[in-house]
Parts: C-alpha cells; sequence; structure tokens
C-alpha cells in the first residue's frame, strides 16, 4: 500500500490539491483513500473533501506525524484491512515533518500484513506570501522543504514572477536535491505531473541513520 | 524513546504552537429563508471579519480561517488565508432558499494565542449574524479542546 503524503504550512493549498490529484488517480483506474489530520478537534477539510464526492477518513486532535502516529497507524490497517486502497492520500496537519509521517505509517506494519510503500514527499510552499512565512515560521518551512522529493511552488496564478522566483531559490538553497515545478490547483497547472509521480514512483522507506546525519548537519543535533 | 528526531520534532511543534486556535459548531436560522448569493455573502463577511479582527489583535500570519456550511440545499465552503487575495469560496448548493443550516467556522493564526482568536471571533459571528437577520445557536465551542491541544507539549513530554 502506498502512502502519498503532500506537505506543507497551514493555507499552503493541500486540500485543493488533494481533491484534484485524488480525482484523476481515481479516474486513472486506481483505489483511492484519503486521510487527513488537523492539530485541532474539528477539522473541516475532511467535511469539504467529502461534498466533492470522495470518502476521507479524519485523524484529529493532535499531529500524526508524532503527538498521535499510533491512531494514525492503526487507521492505515484498518484502511488495508478493510479497503485494500492501492494508494492512500495523506494530508498532515500544516506542522507535520515528512520524515515523522514516513516513520508513522510504517508503524502499521506491525498491526496487520500491509506493506507500506511511500510515494514522493510532495511538499507545497506558497509562493505569494513565502516572506511572511519565512519570517514567522521559517524552521519549520525549511524542515517541511528539507525533507520533500518534490517541491510544488503553488498558487502561481496569483503570485508574482518575482515572487515565484524568489520561492524556488528559497527551496533550492533548502534542498538542492528536491525537483521543483510550479502548481495551481485553480488552473490545473501541474496536477497530472503531480498524480504521474505519486502513481509510478517511490521514495526510500524512513531511514533513521539518514535522518540522524541529516540534524546533525542542519542543527549540530 | 526519545531520539533527536523526537527532539526537533518537539521543538518544530513549539514554535508551530505560537498558532493560536478556535473553532465552533453553531446552528442557523433563517426566518426569512436565505439564497445561495445571500449565504455566500454571509460566509466572506465572517471570514473577512475574522480575519480582520485577528489581524488587528496582532497575528502576523493567518493559517487559516474557513467555514463549512450545510443545509438541505447542499454545502458551502469558503476558506481566507491571505486577506490580499481573499475568500475562496465554493459550493455544492441548488437554488432554493433554506431556512436552517449547520456552519462551521474554523481559525488558526500565528502570533497571537487561543484567548485572542476566540475573542476575535466569537463577537463577529454574532455581529455578522444580526447584520443578515439569522438567529444563531453555538452547538459546540472548542476552544477548551482546542486550547489543551495547543499547551498538551509541556516539558514533561
Amino acid at each position: 500500500m502506498k502512502i502519498a503524503q503532500i506537505a506543507g504550512f497551514l493555507g499552503s493549498g493541500k486540500t485543493s490539491l488533494l481533491m484534484k490529484v485524488s480525482k484523476e488517480l481515481v479516474n486513472r483506474g486506481h483505489k483511492i483513500a484519503i486521510v487527513v489530520n488537523d492539530v485541532g478537534e474539528i477539522n473541516v477539510d475532511a467535511r469539504f473533501i467529502e461534498s466533492y464526492g470522495l470518502k476521507a477518513k479524519e485523524i484529529s486532535g493532535g499531529c500524526i506525524c508524532c503527538q498521535i502516529a499510533g491512531s494514525f497507524a492503526n487507521t492505515l490497517a484498518i484502511l488495508y484491512d478493510t479497503f485494500d486502497p492501492d494508494i492512500v492520500i495523506v494530508e498532515p496537519s500544516g506542522v507535520a515533518i515528512p520524515w515523522g509521517l514516513k516513520r508513522a505509517a510504517e508503524y502499521s506494519e506491525a498491526e496487520s500484513n500491509v506493506v507500506i510503500e511511500h510515494a514522493p514527499v510532495i511538499t507545497l510552499v506558497d509562493s505569494t506570501r513565502i516572506e511572511m512565512l519565512i519570517s514567522a515560521v521559517r524552521r519549520l518551512i525549511e524542515t517541511q522543504i528539507r525533507e520533500a522529493d518534490v517541491a510544488l511552488i503553488n498558487k502561481i496564478d496569483a503570485a508574482s514572477p518575482e515572487d515565484i522566483e524568489k520561492t524556488k531559490e528559497f527551496v533550492k538553497s533548502i534542498n538542492p536535491r528536491a525537483r521543483i515545478f510550479n502548481a495551481s490547483s485553480k488552473t490545473g497547472e501541474g496536477l497530472e505531473k503531480v498524480a504521474e509521480i505519486i502513481e509510478s514512483e517511490l521514495s526510500p522507506r524512513y531511514d533513521e541513520a539518514l535522518e540522524k546525519e541529516l540534524l546533525k548537519k542542519e542543527y549540530g543535533a | 524513546m526519545k531520539d533527536d528526531h523526537d527532539d526537533l520534532h518537539l521543538e518544530l511543534h513549539r514554535e508551530a504552537d505560537n498558532l493560536g486556535k478556535f473553532a465552533a459548531k453553531i446552528s442557523l436560522n433563517a426566518p426569512q429563508g436565505m439564497t445561495k448569493v445571500e449565504a455566500k455573502d454571509l460566509m466572506d463577511t465572517l471570514m473577512v471579519n475574522i480575519t480582520d479582527q485577528c489581524l488587528s489583535k496582532g497575528a502576523d500570519i493567518i493559517g487559516h480561517v474557513k467555514g463549512f456550511l450545510t443545509s438541505e440545499s447542499g454545502t458551502i465552503m469558503a476558506s481566507l488565508v491571505d486577506p490580499r487575495i481573499g475568500t475562496d469560496i465554493t459550493d455544492d448548493m441548488s437554488s432554493s432558499r433554506f431556512t436552517s443550516a449547520e456552519l462551521v467556522v474554523h481559525a488558526i493564526v500565528h502570533g497571537i494565542w487561543d484567548p485572542e482568536v476566540r475573542d476575535a471571533t466569537v463577537p463577529v459571528i454574532d455581529k455578522v449574524m444580526k447584520n443578515f437577520g439569522i438567529e444563531y445557536e453555538v452547538l459546540q465551542d472548542y476552544y477548551e479542546k482546542e486550547k489543551s491541544i495547543s499547551h498538551h507539549m509541556t516539558e514533561e513530554d
């Protein structure tokens, strides 16, 4: 069962992208499940996704990459046992850390016969307010970008060319190995590419040694 | 078992814990009935005014201010992330008038804490509902839960 996480800070456009990409994957013949997480007790996004004709499993009350990793693992195990989707698209909370989510997903293997694979980690970066984000929540944004396989420069329909370029340069400076694409949930730009990546590519499993090495390099931990 | 990774998680979440949150589930009664156009206007007015209040109380970034309205005529979703861009509204609603609905409002912003977000949200809901001639009742106020979630990570974690 492949886990496809669409990461990014609050307001980066995760829900809109997820809905459109999910529909695209369903149209391509995939059996899709959606898991939506919010640190708050109430999740508006799950209601919205369901109003769009998709079924979403909501996990609230904590972040699935760490605080309630067990609930997430349990949800994945149940999804596998009862629905057996090809792909589980996960919208983590806006404060989740991608590698933590990979690790949490792999916990489900202890609860079921499921074997977890990961689609490339896709992190959305809001190009319309990159400067505000860097100034207020820089470290979180950097971590989400650093752990991405693919960075989507999102909302290009509303951003200036200068902001789009600035966002790309920021992403490159944080994670030179990430592939970078422009995207817009409004115009549909980049959505087919995202579906293709989720459908056909894999990202390595969680590697504790690798992450520790990265942490040491970045934070001197 | 804790490791460097967990410590980083904790630190990043604490950074993110500068986010203030408030949510409420509200039942609406529009005695004169409400059209889709009026309901979209209501949602936009709510989102814009809650956002303005949060910013005036010191928020420096809007995570999101979202609303989801469910009625017998269908649903409306509204989301405001950037006041410069305005409210994004989508609907799956027929043109028939409706008199009752349920609304969920969720605000999460950076730079102010849960009590300020609540104080920015509750009076706006009251004022906007009155201006639109809508009777309402707060069915559930998630303040205490949101507050406990925000504060869950203590030094003992």
